[in-house]
């Protein structure tokens, strides 16, 4: 296989990984086991599915290791077309993941309270349950906030994939539109609550940029320039950061 | 096929870092100004009380806190690029520094947010009272205060070895470098007086924010204003491979 077109394959792999364990620890899981305001049914049900919920913390810190490796995927592929744009697209990924791995901390002091060890003892039980649902809206509060990164680093990802002569230029524009779609989520979260789902609905469309481009890599990989340059590119990108 | 794209010239690298360098600097000053006032030391009901009666000074204090390590990010691969010619590893070496400094404030914009979850009076914390929410409230903001030097300590190291690559350029003035080095190395200094000996620590950072301030701001301002001197940044660049 041509160089450029096995490392679109292995881009869209990866990037096939981290769609499908994504959604289960962000909407799947929160779905079944948080009820919305009432603190002691969440921790009963957290603890009535302990198992569940640990696989949900396991994939909160499996999917920024799947977001770094895509990253240098990424990186293999598209840092021929531009060093700059390709490094800012990895440092947004990077800041990102770590953003999320911190973040997983607050599902765990959250499961902590709920399990209330000894220590916990001087807490009556509603006050624990009351503190770890604190957690639990922490830590979506905090996956709020990352939806800046993973808005961010589609803006150099689509100028690339736009600039780039072996992906198509609309996918480039849409997932530009996608960093977009994701930071008005973002501020509409932080500032404007009560707006949240109805612009995550009108957001929809915007937002399945990211899917079509990981079809598209997994399944159309990157078209062959007929001349050599494409591997050019790409051989060249290892060497330097 | 490379095209001759405008963001290639170490020209447009130096005015992106610049300008993001003063954004940085400029939202990280808002958001110091719009959130310091609110907490008064040691009361919570009062900090609680300002937070309520000012919440949007206290949101517009943390989007600016975001906005600062996100136009981070972008400094830390534009100068990157800038400074590749001298030392390409130093230069790596500072940028993981930055990138680490960014990600360590990612987890102060998640605790940032705990104050307001904790004093909307949601039904889920009537287990705690009053006096005692405002009490967790404070905490966090706390915490959150002291996240900031631990970033600085990797901001100090990373403004030391760019300080020390401006020196070494031949593209860029020497006593800016020398002005950022003194910069970082008062970072570093100010973050462990403050971890060291609380007594002693934040007395010095009057004394400390302004002299790293004028290290980043004049380096800041130059690479926005006159860019790099194109010529010798080529000259430098042939040279190194």
């Amino acid at each position: 296989m041509h160089p450029l077109k096995k490392a679109a394959r292995i881009a869209g792999a990866v990037y096939l990984s981290m769609v499908v364990t994504g959604p289960f620890s962000l909407i799947y899981v929160p779905s079944k086991l948080i009820v919305r305001g009432n603190a002691a049914a969440t921790a009963d049900n957290i603890l009535a599915h302990q198992t569940l919920f640990n696989f949900a913390i396991l994939a909160d810190l499996v999917g920024p290791v799947i977001f770094i490796c895509l990253a240098i995927a990424l990186y293999r592929l598209l840092s021929g077309v531009n060093k700059t744009w390709a490094g800012l697209m990895v440092a947004l990924i990077l800041v990102s993941a770590a953003v999320g791995f911190f973040n997983t901390l607050n599902d765990i002091a959250a499961l902590t309270l709920f399990r209330g060890a000894d220590f916990l003892a001087v807490f009556e039980k509603p006050q624990r349950d009351a503190l770890g649902y604190l957690f639990i809206r922490l830590h979506s509060q905090g996956n709020l906030v990352n939806e800046i990164f993973w808005g961010l680093w589609l803006f150099p990802f689509g100028l690339l994939v736009f600039r780039s002569d072996f992906l198509p230029r609309f996918i480039g524009v849409w997932l530009m539109i996608n960093c977009f779609g994701w930071l008005v989520l973002s501020i509409t979260a932080l500032f404007f609550p009560l707006y949240y789902d109805t612009a995550f609905r009108m957001a929809q469309p915007v937002l399945f940029g990211e899917l079509v481009i990981m079809l598209w890599l997994l399944i159309k990989g990157a078209k062959v320039p007929v001349t050599q340059t494409g591997s050019i590119a790409l051989s060249s990108s290892p060497a330097s950061a | 096929m490379t095209k001759p794209y405008l963001e290639m010239s170490p020209r447009f690298h130096a005015r992106m870092a610049g300008g993001l360098w003063w954004l940085c600097i400029v939202s990280g000053v808002v958001g110091f100004v719009a959130g310091a006032p609110l907490i008064v030391a040691n009361d919570a009901a009062a900090t609680a009380a300002n937070i309520l009666a000012k919440e949007s000074l206290f949101r517009l204090g943390f989007a600016a806190d975001l906005i600062s390590g996100v136009s981070y990010v972008g400094v830390t691969i534009f100068i990157y690029y800038v400074l590749k010619p001298v030392s390409r590893s130093l230069s790596l070496l500072g940028a993981f520094f930055g990138l680490a400094g960014v990600a360590i404030g990612g987890a102060s914009w998640v605790i940032h947010l705990a104050p307001l979850l904790l004093l909307h009076g949601d039904q889920y914390l009537t287990a705690f009272t009053t006096s005692q929410l405002q009490t967790i409230s404070l905490a966090a903001l706390n915490l959150q205060l002291q996240v900031f030097p631990i970033g600085m300590v990797f901001f100090g190291i990373q403004c030391l070895s760019i300080g020390y690559l401006v020196a070494q350029s031949t593209f860029l003035p020497r006593i800016l470098g020398l002005l950022l080095a003194i910069g970082g190395t008062c970072y570093v200094i100010a973050s462990f007086a403050n971890f060291l000996t609380p007594s002693f620590g934040p007395p010095l950072v009057p004394f400390i924010m302004p002299v790293a301030l004028i290290g980043e701001g004049s380096l800041g301002l130059w690479l926005l204003v006159k860019g790099v001197n194109v010529q010798r940044w080529n000259e430098q660049a042939s040279l190194g491979r």
